[in-house]
C-alpha cells in the first residue's frame, strides 16, 4: 500500500520522467556544446571515428600506430597547406614574412601530398579533411597510451622499489612504507590486463556527468516529501496511535525508499549510458578492458566496459541510497521542514568546503573522502588511485568511500526508523528550535507585511508567482534563453571576412561606390591572374626562376578567397542594381530573421509557449482548486472586476516572456554582428525577396516582433480560457498535447506536425518568410480569432449568472 | 430593506433542490433550519448567483438581484459552508484581498481588516499563513470577510461549526450586535446559535418550505406535544424507535426521557413541558414517529 502510494503518485512519477529527461536532454545538448568538438560536427567525428576504429581494429596491434600516424600526416599536411591558403589569401605580407618559409618547408617533405593537394584542391572536402585530423589525432592519442600502459605499470613498480631503497622510506611501521606496499599490491592487478582501442566517449561523458546525481536528490526529497504527507494533513497523531503506525510503518518506509530510489536511479543510469552509446556509437567495445580508456589507467580493478557500467551503478546505487537515508532521517527528525531544510543546507555548505578545501595530504582528510559531494559523484574517488593516511592509518579512497557509505546508510536508515518510531507527532520544541522558529517568524511577519501592501493585481501575481512557485519557472526561462545564447568569439572564413569589411567599407544605399570597389576587386583578380599565366609561359620558356614562379604561384592562389568573395558580392551587388536595393550584410539579419535563427526561434517559443502554459493554468483554475471561487463570485467584484485584473496579468506575463525571447534574440545577434542600414528596404535582405510587401528593416523586424506578441498574447488567452474549465493538472496536461507536443514532433522531423505546430507562429519569421502571398496571414488570423474568442468566452463563463 | 423570494424553483437535472419557496425577510436575524439536504445550501447560492435559478425571483427592496447585478453584490457578504481559502495567503493578507474584491478604497480595507479580525479574534495571528489555522479559526477568517464593507445583507452558511463555546457565544452577539439594521439570515443545524438571536426562523425541509414564524410562535404549534417520561432502562429501546426523543437522563434506576409527540404514551406517567425551538426541529425533521 505504501510502495503503492509513493510509486503512483503523480507528482512522483511526473518529477522522475521530468529529471531523468532533463538529465538525457541536457547531457545530449553538452555533448554538441563539447569545447573539444566546437569547431566540428559532432555526428560527422562520432562515423568517422566508428569506421576508423573498425578498420583500425582489422589490423594487428603492433600495425596500428604506423597506420594511424601515416594518415595522420597525409591529413595534417592537407589541413596546414588549407591553413596557409587562408593566411595567404588574408594577408600576403604577413604570411610571407612568417609563414611561406615553414610551408616550403612542409612541401619540400610531402611533395606527393603537396603535389596531390594542388593538384586536387578545387575538389578537396574541407571539413571533412579536418574532421579526419581531429578523429586521427584522438586516435593517435590512444594507439600511444595503451602501447605506454605496460611501461607506465613498471614505472610505478620502478617508482617503489628506488622509494624503499631511500632511507626515509624504509621503516617498517611507517604509514609511507604501507602506502608503496599497498600500492604495488593493487597495481599488480593490471599487470596482466590486455588494452584496446575504442571508443571512450560513452563511458567517460557519462562518468563526467554529474547533473543526475543532484536530480535524484531532488526526487529524493520528493519521495520523502510522500511519507511526511500525514504531518500536513493533520494525519499523523491518527497513524501514530495506530497499532502498525510506528516502527512496522517506518520499516516499511525504509523498504519503500531504498526500492524507489534504487530503481530510480538504476533507470536514470541506463537512460544515460544508452544515450551515450547511441550518440558516440561503441557498444562493440563493452568488452574491452574499461583500463584501454585514459582516464581509467589508474582504476586498480580489471573488468570490462560492460561490467564497469553494472558496477559503476551498483555504486551510484548505495550513494543515492545513502544521501536519501540521510534526508530523510533530517526530515523525520525536524519537524518544521523549513527548518529541515535550513539544516540540510548548512550541512551541504560544510560539506562543500570540506571537499574544495581540504587537503588530501590533510590530517583529516577521511572528510574530504567520506563526504556528501563524493556520494553525489563518486567518479573521482572511484576511479583514481588515491590512498589516505589519516588518523595514522594508509586507507585507499575507494575501500573508504564504498565502507563510509555503507556505514552512513546503516546508521541513517536506522536512526531514521527509531525517529520515526519514537518521535511523538507533539512534542516540545528545543531551545535551539524555539529561537529559529523565533527567527524564522520574525522574517516571515515582515514578509507578510510587505505582501499585504499588494494590491489586487500584486495578489495575483503572488498567487502566480509564490503559491504556484511560477517564479521558479520563469527564472529557469530566462536561464535557459540566455544560456543557449553563443557568446564564444566567431571566427570568419577568409571569404566571409572580405564580404563582411566590404559591408563595413560600401554597405548602405550608394550603391555606386561599392560597384566601384568591386570593378576594382575584379580587375586586380585579373592582373594577378594575368601575372600568374605569364609566369607559366615565362617559366616555360626558362625566363623566369622556379623561385620566381613560386611566388606568383602563390600569389594567385592567395587570391581565391578574394575570387570567392568577389563571386558573391557580385550577385548580390546585381540584385541589388536589378530591384533598386541597398547593399546590407545579411549575416547577422539571417540571424535574427532569416533560416539561420529559425531552429534556436522555434526553440524558444516552444519553451516560451510551455512556460505561458505552466505560469497561466493555474490563474483561474486556482480559485476553483481553493474554494475561494464562490466567495469571489458573491462579492462587488468578483466577476468583471477581477476577471479584468486576472487577464491583465495574463498579458504581463506574456509580454514578460515575449521580452526575454525577444531581448535573447537581439543580444544573440548584436553579441556577434554588427547590424546596419536598419532604413533600407527589406527586400535588400536576399532572403526576404518573396516577401509580398515593401517596407524598410527596421519596419519588418518591429512588425515581426509585433505578430510574436500577438500570437504569445493569444496563447496567454487560449489558456486562460481552458484554466476556467479545468483543474489546473489538467489544464497543463491537456495545453501541453495540444500546443507544445506538435511543434516538438516538427522539431524532430515530422514534417506533417508544421501545420500544427503553434511555434511557427510565435516565432513569426519563418512564417513570413515562407508563406506564399499573402497567405501567413490566414494562420494568424485563425490564432488571433482563437485568442479573442478565448477571452469572450472566458469572461462569459467566468461571470455568468449561476453556474 | 427587503429581500423577498417569489415562487423560487431550482432542479439539478431530475432532482428538486428548492419547491416554490416564498419568503420575505426585512431587517433582523433569521434562523434558516433545515435538515442535510434541506435546500438551505442552495438557497444561500441562489441568494449569492452562485447557482442559476430554474425559475422564480429574487427581489432586493423590490429589484430582481439578477438585474441588480454588482449593486446588489456590493451590499452582500457571503460566507460559505465549504471553506474556501488560499492556504498560503496570511489572514490578514486573504482578508484585504477580499476587501480589494468588495471594492474597498486601500484605506478602508484596512481599517475594516485590523478591525474585524481583532473582532474575530485572529489580530494575534494576523500575519500567519491560513494554512496553519484550525478549523475553527479558519471559519473565523471567512466570517471576517463576509463582515467586510458593511454589507446589508448577511447570509451566513453554518458559521459556527468548528468554534468552541466561547467563541461560539462572542461570535453569536457579535451577529445580533449588528444585525439591527442588516438582514442577516444565518443557514445552521445547530439551533441554539439561533435560538436566541433570531427574529424569525425559517423551516426547510426536502427542499419545501414548512414554516416561516417568530421561534414563539413556532414553539407554539407543538405545545402540548413535549413531555418527560419516566421509564425503566429495558424501555429505552421501545422509546427510541417509537418516539422522537429529544433528551434523557438517568435518575437512579430510572430513565427520563424527553419526547416530542403527537401521540403521548398512555401507560406512563408524563409531564408536559415547555418546547425548545430543538424540540420543533425533531418534530419536523424525524418522520414517522
Amino acid at each position: 500500500m505504501e510502495f503503492k502510494r509513493v510509486v503512483f503518485n503523480p507528482k512522483n512519477l511526473f518529477l522522475f520522467m521530468f529529471v531523468v529527461l532533463i538529465s538525457v536532454g541536457l547531457y545530449i545538448n553538452s555533448q554538441f556544446k563539447n569545447e573539444e568538438y566546437s569547431d566540428y560536427n559532432v555526428t560527422e567525428i562520432n562515423t568517422l571515428r566508428e569506421q576508423l576504429v573498425d578498420e583500425l581494429k582489422s589490423y594487428p596491434p603492433e600495425k596500428r600506430t604506423e597506420i594511424v600516424t601515416s594518415k595522420l600526416t597525409y591529413t595534417t599536411t592537407l589541413c596546414d597547406l588549407i591553413d596557409y591558403d587562408n593566411l595567404k589569401s588574408k594577408d600576403y605580407k604577413a604570411y610571407e614574412q612568417t609563414w611561406m618559409e615553414s610551408e616550403e618547408q612542409l612541401r619540400d617533405e610531402n611533395k606527393e601530398i603537396a603535389k596531390y593537394y594542388d593538384e586536387n584542391k578545387k575538389t578537396l572536402d574541407i571539413n571533412n579533411l579536418y574532421v579526419q585530423q581531429k578523429v586521427l589525432t584522438q586516435l593517435s592519442n590512444q594507439i600511444e597510451y595503451i602501447n605506454g600502459y605496460p611501461a607506465y605499470l613498471e614505472s610505478i613498480d620502478a617508482s617503489a622499489s628506488n622509494m624503499n631503497n631511500i632511507s626515509i622510506f624504509k621503516t617498517e611501521d611507517d604509514t609511507v612504507s604501507d602506502n608503496i606496499k599497498k600500492t604495488v599490491q593493487d597495481y599488480s592487478n593490471l599487470k596482466n590486463v590486455e588494452l584496446s582501442i575504442g571508443i571512450d566517449e560513452p563511458i567517460t561523458t557519462v562518468v563526467n556527468s554529474e547533473l543526475p546525481g543532484y536530480l535524484l536528490i531532488i526526487f529524493s526529497l520528493f519521495v520523502i516529501f510522500t511519507f511526511l504527507e500525514e504531518r500536513k494533513q493533520g494525519l499523523w497523531t491518527l497513524i501514530y496511535s495506530t497499532p502498525n503506525g510506528r516502527l512496522r510503518l517506518a520499516l516499511k518506509r525504509a523498504g519503500v525508499l531504498s526500492i524507489v530510489i534504487a530503481v530510480a536511479t538504476v533507470i536514470m543510469y541506463i537512460c544515460m549510458f544508452v544515450t551515450a552509446f547511441v550518440f558516440y556509437g561503441g557498444t562493440v567495445d563493452l568488452s574491452r578492458n574499461v583500463q584501454s580508456i585514459d582516464m581509467f589507467k589508474n582504476f586498480i580493478f580489471p573488468m570490462s566496459e560492460l561490467q564497469f557500467i553494472l558496477f559503476y551503478i551498483g555504486i551510484i546505487v548505495l550513494m543515492q541510497l545513502t544521501l536519501a537515508f540521510m534526508l530523510w532521517f533530517i526530515f523525520s527528525f525536524i519537524q518544521n521542514i523549513t527548518f529541515a531544510f535550513g539544516i540540510t543546507g548548512v550541512i551541504f555548505a560544510g560539506e562543500f568546503l570540506l571537499y574544495y578545501y581540504l587537503p588530501y595530504q590533510n590530517y583529516f582528510s577521511l572528510f574530504k573522502c567520506i563526504n556528501l559531494f563524493n556520494f553525489v559523484n563518486p567518479a573521482d574517488g572511484i576511479i583514481k588511485y588515491r590512498n589516505l593516511e589519516t588518523f595514522g592509518f594508509t586507507l585507499n579512497m575507494f575501500n573508504l568511500l564504498i565502507i563510509g557509505a555503507i556505514v552512513c546508510s546503516a546508521a541513517f536508515v536506522i536512526s531514521a526508523v527509531i525517529t520515526l518510531a519514537l518521535k511523538r507527532p507533539n512534542k516540545t520544541s528545543t531551545k535551539i528550535e524555539i529561537q529559529i522558529l523565533k527567527l524564522v517568524a520574525k522574517v516571515k511577519y515582515i514578509f507578510w507585511i510587505i505582501v499585504e501592501k499588494f494590491t489586487l493585481i500584486g495578489y495575483e501575481f503572488y498567487k502566480i508567482l509564490f503559491i504556484q512557485k511560477g517564479l521558479i519557472v520563469a527564472i529557469v526561462f530566462v536561464f535557459v534563453l540566455f544560456n543557449s545564447i553563443n557568446t564564444d568569439k566567431i571566427y570568419y572564413s577568409a571569404t566571409d571576412s572580405i564580404v563582411n569589411n566590404f559591408y563595413k567599407e560600401y554597405g548602405g544605399k550608394d550603391i555606386n561606390n561599392a560597384e566601384k570597389y568591386l570593378q576594382n576587386l575584379a580587375k586586380e583578380i585579373e592582373d594577378v591572374d594575368k601575372e600568374f599565366e605569364k609566369s607559366i609561359i615565362d617559366f616555360k620558356n626558362n625566363k623566369i626562376t622556379s623561385e620566381e614562379y613560386l611566388n606568383k604561384k602563390m600569389k594567385s592562389l592567395a587570391f581565391e578567397s578574394k575570387r570567392e568573395a568577389l563571386e558573391i558580392l557580385n550577385e548580390r551587388l546585381s540584385y541589388a542594381k536589378e530591384n533598386n536595393l541597398w547593399m546590407v550584410n545579411p549575416l547577422g539579419y539571417n540571424i535574427l530573421l532569416g533560416e539561420e535563427g529559425d531552429s534556436q526561434q522555434t526553440v524558444n517559443a516552444i519553451l516560451s509557449i510551455f512556460v505561458l502554459i505552466i505560469l497561466l493554468s493555474g490563474i483561474f483554475a486556482y480559485e476553483n482548486k481553493s474554494n475561494v471561487y464562490y466567495i469571489m463570485k458573491a462579492t462587488y467584484g468578483g466577476r468583471n472586476y477581477i476577471f479584468r485584473k486576472k487577464i491583465t496579468v495574463a498579458s504581463v506575463i506574456a509580454v514578460f516572456l515575449w521580452f526575454v525571447m525577444s531581448a535573447s534574440d537581439f543580444y544573440n545577434v548584436l553579441a556577434n554582428y554588427n547590424l546596419q542600414s536598419f532604413t533600407a528596404p527589406v527586400k535588400s535582405l536576399m532572403f526576404l525577396t518573396n516577401l509580398p510587401f515593401e517596407t524598410s528593416i527596421i519596419t519588418y523586424v518591429i512588425l515581426v516582433y509585433l505578430i510574436r506578441l500577438a500570437m504569445i498574447l493569444c496563447v496567454a488567452y487560449i489558456i486562460c480560457f481552458v484554466s476556467i474549465f479545468t483543474k489546473y493538472e489538467v489544464c497543463i496536461a491537456l495545453l501541453s498535447v495540444v500546443l507544445v507536443v506538435p511543434s516538438l514532433l516538427y522539431v524532430l522531423g515530422i514534417e506533417m506536425f508544421k501545420y500544427l505546430s503553434l511555434s511557427i507562429l510565435v516565432s513569426a519569421s519563418n512564417l513570413l518568410r515562407e508563406c506564399a502571398g499573402f497567405t501567413f496571414v490566414i494562420p494568424i488570423v485563425l490564432v488571433t480569432i482563437l485568442g479573442v474568442a478565448g477571452l469572450i468566452f472566458s469572461n462569459k463563463r467566468w461571470c455568468k449568472n449561476g453556474t | 430593506m427587503e429581500l423577498e423570494i417569489k415562487n423560487l424553483n431550482k432542479f439539478y437535472g431530475e432532482y428538486q433542490a428548492l419547491d416554490n419557496i416564498n419568503i420575505k425577510i426585512t431587517q433582523g436575524v433569521y434562523g434558516l433550519l433545515g435538515a442535510n439536504g434541506a435546500g438551505k445550501s442552495t438557497l444561500m447560492n441562489l441568494i449569492t448567483d452562485n447557482v442559476k435559478k430554474t425559475s422564480g425571483e429574487i427581489l432586493f427592496n423590490g429589484v430582481d438581484i439578477l438585474k441588480l447585478g454588482k449593486s446588489f453584490r456590493k451590499e452582500l457578504g457571503y460566507m460559505p459552508q465549504q471553506q474556501g481559502f488560499y492556504d498560503k495567503f496570511s489572514a490578514r493578507a486573504f482578508v484585504l484581498y477580499m476587501a480589494g474584491l468588495k471594492g474597498l478604497s486601500r484605506k478602508q480595507a484596512k481599517e475594516e481588516t485590523d478591525h474585524l479580525l481583532k473582532v474575530v479574534n485572529l489580530d494575534k495571528v494576523a500575519h500567519k499563513k491560513i494554512g496553519e489555522f484550525s478549523g475553527g479559526m479558519k471559519q473565523r477568517v471567512l466570517l471576517a470577510q463576509a463582515l467586510l464593507g458593511n454589507p446589508k445583507v448577511l447570509l451566513l452558511d453554518e458559521p459556527t461549526a468548528g468554534l468552541d463555546p466561547k467563541e461560539r457565544i462572542r461570535i453569536r452577539n457579535f451577529i445580533s450586535e449588528i444585525a439591527e439594521d442588516k438582514i442577516v439570515l444565518i443557514s445552521t443545524h445547530v439551533v441554539s446559535d439561533i435560538e436566541f438571536i433570531a427574529k424569525e426562523v425559517i423551516l426547510l425541509k426536502q427542499g419545501k418550505l414548512v414554516s416561516h414564524n417568530t421561534c414563539n410562535n413556532l414553539t407554539k404549534e407543538i405545545e402540548n406535544k413535549v413531555f418527560e417520561v419516566e421509564i425503566e432502562k429495558e424501555n429505552l429501546k421501545y422509546f427510541q424507535s417509537n418516539y422522537r426523543v429529544s433528551n434523557l437522563f438517568y435518575m437512579g434506576d430510572k430513565i427520563i426521557v424527553r419526547i416530542v409527540t403527537d401521540n403521548p404514551p398512555k401507560d406512563y406517567v408524563k409531564t408536559p413541558v415547555s418546547p425548545t425551538l430543538e424540540d420543533l426541529y425533531l418534530y419536523v425533521f424525524e418522520n414517522g414517529k
